[in-house]
């Protein structure tokens, strides 16, 4: 009995430093997913290393806020199909997706104004385009590394 | 123990000493001989049975028959009839009449016991009595007889029967019915795997946002598709433009396919399964947002 304890408790604890280690490997490779993304847009955008950490921070900012509103909206409509919408649902889904572009543009219009304060407009309007652009390349190299599902890492 | 046997088997009878005495004294006084003129003897007791090993046929709670002989063992058609043949018990003769030369000193003779009918009984009457009583009791002997041995035949059938009835309990009838229990098993045995399968199913980790969002998108895919193929045809024939107009717009839509074409930002539900993961964990880390919501209007571009 006690040797079966035993087992099931290293098997438990084996499980649990396995899903460490996948949160490590997923952490490391996010890591070089954002490490690729700064780069390009360091390159694109011409902007120095020393005023790379501001405008990261910024545009890691907006990109929270962005991921905030479009989640509420996600979570609220996700599971209803459009056509299935009575008369009163259809309206308010209407006015939640207005509400919605209307809050990803003061986002946005908030984040390129704090961007072209410092680093001027040229610069301002690259970064919406230049974060489609890299996009592809992004998913290409998060493919490369495979990363894996749970992985919630932490901003410092 | 048989009574009247034994009273058979004793001696002293009251009215024959009474009567010796009597012609005792009379003999005495007479100058005669004394001599017993009355002859005590044993009365035959007929169908006395030997005592032989008994042969116990049944025994039942509360009584039991035993038989006395082999021949008893049989089963008996018909009840015994007692047998009333006259018992060939010595009877004294006497004369009732008393000499004269007697009559003076003969004592007056003691009354006997009388019955309740107020009869007097003689030795005629005991002695038939006696007969009636012996024939009673054979009678009823061959009665209980007969009803151990009617007993004892109902046995014998009993134990021959494949079945015994058990009193109080009626045998069920053996008829082919409808396996209701069996039935009941399967529904009970199907219900318990539904119940697990749905305790499975509801301790599963929920779909995650993106994951909804992507299913939501498949169902909205087919229906956003064909609008856009006649939004453009629309737009495209209502236009009417100059040759200038017609270059400018040349030079746009080659522009705009450029970007498209430099762009190639997929469509997350056309994704493989890595694709979607990669996706998902570049925003859940705020390195990339996707675009997964339903706009009515365009989506904001620069």
């Amino acid at each position: 009995m006690k040797k079966r304890i035993l087992c099931l408790f290293m098997v438990a604890q084996s499980a649990f430093l396995a899903s460490q280690s996948v949160e490590i490997e997923n952490v490391e490779k996010i890591a070089e997913v954002r490490a690729l993304r700064n780069q390009t847009f360091m390159s694109q955008l011409k902007i120095s290393s020393s005023d790379s950490s501001t405008f990261f921070t910024q545009y890691d900012a907006h990109l929270v806020d962005l991921r905030k509103v479009k989640r509420a909206f996600r979570k609220k409509w996700a599971l209803k199909a459009l056509p299935s919408l009575s008369e009163k649902e259809a309206k308010e889904y209407y006015q939640d997706a207005l509400n919605l572009q209307n809050q990803e543009i003061t986002i946005i219009d908030a984040y390129i104004q704090s961007v072209a304060k410092k680093w001027g407009w040229t610069t301002a309007i690259q970064v919406k385009t230049l974060e489609k652009e890299i996009q592809p390349q992004l998913l290409k190299k998060a493919n490369d590394l495979k990363i894996q599902k749970k992985s919630k890492v932490k901003k410092k | 123990m048989n009574l009247e046997r034994h009273k058979i088997n004793s001696p002293y009878t009251v009215d024959a000493d009474l009567m010796s005495e009597i012609a005792k004294k009379i003999q005495k006084q007479a100058g005669i001989e004394v001599c017993e003129i009355f002859e005590i003897q044993k009365p035959l007791v007929q169908n006395l049975k030997k005592s032989i090993k008994p042969i116990q046929l049944s025994v039942e709670f509360g009584s039991s028959y035993v038989a006395e002989r082999p021949e008893d063992t049989y089963i008996a058609e018909e009840i015994l009839k007692p047998d009333t043949s006259e018992c060939t018990a010595f009877t004294p003769e006497f004369s009732e009449e008393i000499p004269v030369a007697l009559q003076e000193t003969v004592p007056t003779p003691l009354p006997l016991e009388m019955e309740s009918t107020g009869r007097v009984e003689t030795q005629n009457d005991i002695v038939q009595d006696r007969n009636v009583l012996d024939a009673e009791r054979e009678a009823e002997m061959a009665f209980k007889r007969a009803q151990a041995a009617a007993r004892y035949a109902a046995l014998i059938e009993e134990s021959k029967s494949p079945e015994i009835a058990i009193s109080g309990i009626e045998p069920q009838p053996k008829s082919m019915s409808f396996p209701w229990t069996t039935v009941l098993g399967f529904v009970i045995s199907f219900m318990a795997i539904a119940s697990a399968w749905w305790v499975w199913q509801f301790i599963q980790k929920p779909l995650s946002v993106e994951q909804i969002a992507t299913q939501a998108a498949q169902q909205q895919t087919a229906m956003v598709a064909p609008n856009q193929n006649t939004n453009e045809t629309t737009n495209s024939e209502s236009l009417s433009i100059s040759d200038e107009d017609l270059n400018l717009i040349e030079s746009i839509e080659e522009m705009r396919l450029w970007n498209t074409a430099m762009l190639t930002v997929p469509n997350f539900v056309d994704m493989d399964e890595q694709s979607k993961i990669s996706m998902v964990q570049l925003e859940a880390n705020a390195v990339h947002v996707l675009t997964l919501e339903s706009h009515i209007f365009e989506s904001f571009s620069l």
